[in-house]
């Protein structure tokens, strides 16, 4: 058989599934298929990950930590360090697919944000597992957040960085 | 192989197996934070409600936030110096922060005795509040008044009172 048939073949079978009819009337074997095309996993960004305006600490070091359950609590340390000038917010992204199905997360363990040559590393921190997840319902919510580690005299400015979220059906 | 049993092979292949057109997605997040300057404050003038006499029955001197004094009872203000607090305010230039006045009243002691006065009803300009305060060009004065509660002449004998209050401000 040459390999175009071959591939006719799988797609006829993928598509009809139990339904193999007079067309290609092969008895012999289309009651033990069980082929099922599911839903492509997909994955959208609703909410960057943001820590919004930090006051400098005097210094000393500092961490402003964003929780990864929806709520956007921020913690500050020291406690001076905070302000609320712009509502600090963990990334939220939402994930579609079939309903019920299996899928691993993987986002990096630290994302490292920077202003020209001046770094602050953020620990990462989801509401997700790395895998095992269920699509109980879909879209899906995940949820990043984590720790933003800074130093004594980290300087002012606007840092960012950008980060991949992949997810796989297991 | 022929046509048939090749079929059946890909048929049994495919037994128990799901098939995704995509199995995996990758999407590409944005991670941002700001760092502004830290909030300081200093006292730039020293809140005097300036030169006066109780008379018979004493009574309270209103000092508003841009230094006006206004007498109640029988009071007799005098001459000199009498002004707000001041304070000045650096920080991220436009930000927005709180002013909090004190909770109570201030107690000022006289220098030889153990007489005493009360500040209260603390007032500001701009006036306490969250957000209240705006740092254009990164910094503000902001202006304390109050109200000096005098007893009679008696109560407050001749010679300087002094005494301390706190004030919070904060980035909110």
């Amino acid at each position: 058989m040459k390999k175009l048939s071959i591939f006719a073949a799988i797609l006829f079978a993928v598509v009809l599934g139990n339904n193999v009819n007079a067309q290609n009337n092969n008895s012999t074997a289309s009651s033990t298929a069980s082929a099922e095309l599911i839903t492509p996993i997909a994955i959208t960004n609703e909410i960057p990950l943001n820590f919004g305006k930090i006051a400098k600490p005097a210094g000393v070091t500092g961490t402003v930590t964003i929780t990864d359950d929806g709520n956007n609590t921020a913690t500050y340390a020291p406690a001076s360090m905070k302000t609320t000038l712009v509502t600090p917010t963990a990334a939220k992204f939402n994930i579609t697919g079939d309903l019920n199905e299996n899928f691993s997360v993987a986002i990096p363990s630290e994302i490292v944000l920077s202003k020209g040559d001046d770094n602050m590393t953020i620990d990462t921190d989801m509401n997700l597992s790395a895998a095992n997840n269920t699509l109980d319902v879909s879209p899906k919510a995940l949820y990043v957040g984590g720790t933003l580690n800074m130093a004594a005299q980290q300087p002012i400015g606007i840092y960012s960085a950008t980060f991949d979220v992949t997810v796989t059906y297991e | 192989m022929n046509r048939k049993s090749l079929a059946l092979a890909i048929l049994i292949l495919l037994s128990g197996f799901k098939l995704w057109s995509q199995n995996q997605a990758t999407i590409t997040g944005q991670a941002y934070a700001e760092v502004i300057s830290a909030l300081s404050a200093y006292e730039n003038t020293q809140m005097h409600f300036g030169k006066f006499s109780p008379e018979v029955g004493g009574g309270q001197i209103v000092m508003t936030p841009e230094g006006v004094r206004t007498v109640q009872g029988s009071i007799v203000l005098g001459g000199g110096t009498a002004q707000p607090g001041r304070f000045i305010i650096n920080g991220q230039a436009d930000a927005t922060y709180s002013i909090q006045l004190p909770a109570g009243s201030a107690e000022l002691k006289h220098s030889t005795s153990n007489r005493t006065m009360t500040i209260s009803n603390w007032v500001s300009d701009p006036p306490a509040g969250t957000g209240s305060g705006t740092l254009n060009g990164g910094n503000q004065t902001v202006s304390i008044g109050a109200t000096l509660n005098v007893g009679s002449m008696e109560d407050n004998p001749v010679g300087i009172y002094t005494g301390t209050y706190s004030l919070t401000f904060a980035y909110n």
